[in-house]
């Protein structure tokens, strides 16, 4: 970037700031993480959590029961051809 | 511009939402928490708040995300997005506090040690500290970010003018105060 807009006098300030365009901050390591974490949560509760992924947990928790209920004693076999039926 | 580009992609999925939109919100996190965290840092003159304004802008930003525009501009719009909450929690005299306390870290003895001829970081950190915000905001915004006087002043919400006059005086202030401390 240049200095154009700045007066001839400001090259000096412009090499003081130097050492802080150069600057590295230091993190806090679980910053990122913090941030997704929160980013995940309000997603949920401002109803923008992505369809799909409610699609997903449904789908996976729909199978879950299913197998479930299957292998319990005495249970009739899973009816795979609930939808051709109707 | 490969970055711009990426940007400008992510930003896209982003806003289509979903689950890789999330995820593309994620990435562009992970690319741009140093420079706001650092740029907050030097606003608010500690980590600690830096790091909870930058935090609150990113979910500001991902709520947000449709209203970007031309995602290319990713950096700015959030940039803009995060100086207003910056300016929106500054508290002057606990910012001048944290940032002698916290920035400088300079003690007493440490001062004594180092006489009167404060040098490098240390002065910087002082001398911005000791600035009233709207002055530190632009020195940091011209120096610091290095940006033109047109992208100041949109991010300042000013007219060009304002905000060239706005950085003449705080190069004003920065100089007296700079060289008070024994400087250049």
């Amino acid at each position: 970037m240049t200095q154009t807009q700045d007066a001839p006098e400001s090259d000096w300030i412009h090499a003081v700031f130097s050492v802080l365009r150069e600057e590295v901050v230091a993190i806090a390591a679980d910053f990122g993480d913090r941030v997704k974490h929160q980013i995940d949560q309000v997603a949920a509760t401002q109803d923008i959590r992505p369809p799909s992924t409610m699609a997903l947990f449904t789908a996976v928790a729909l199978e879950t029961t299913n197998m479930a209920v299957s292998m319990l004693p005495g249970a009739p076999p899973a009816d795979h051809d609930h939808d051709e039926k109707d | 511009m490969t970055t711009d580009r990426d940007d400008a992609t992510l930003v896209r999925t982003a806003a289509g939402r979903g689950l890789a939109g999330q995820l593309a919100f994620e990435e562009l996190v992970d690319r741009h928490q140093q420079w706001l965290v650092r740029l907050m840092t030097h606003l608010l003159g500690n980590r600690s708040d830096a790091e909870d304004v930058a935090q609150d802008a990113f979910v500001r930003a991902f709520l947000a995300i449709e209203e970007c525009g031309d995602g290319a501009r990713f950096r700015g719009w959030l940039r803009v997005m995060a100086r207003r909450l910056a300016f929106n929690n500054r508290r002057d005299a606990k910012t001048r506090a944290r940032y002698e306390e916290g920035g400088a870290a300079l003690t007493p003895e440490r001062v004594e040690s180092t006489a009167s001829s404060l040098e490098g970081r240390e002065m910087l950190i002082r001398v911005l500290g000791e600035m009233s915000y709207p002055y530190r905001e632009i020195m940091v915004l011209r120096f610091v970010e290095e940006l033109p006087l047109g992208d100041i002043a949109d991010i300042l919400e000013i007219g060009e003018s304002a905000a060239k006059m706005r950085l003449q005086r705080a190069r004003g202030e920065f100089q007296r105060l700079y060289e008070k401390r024994g400087g250049r």
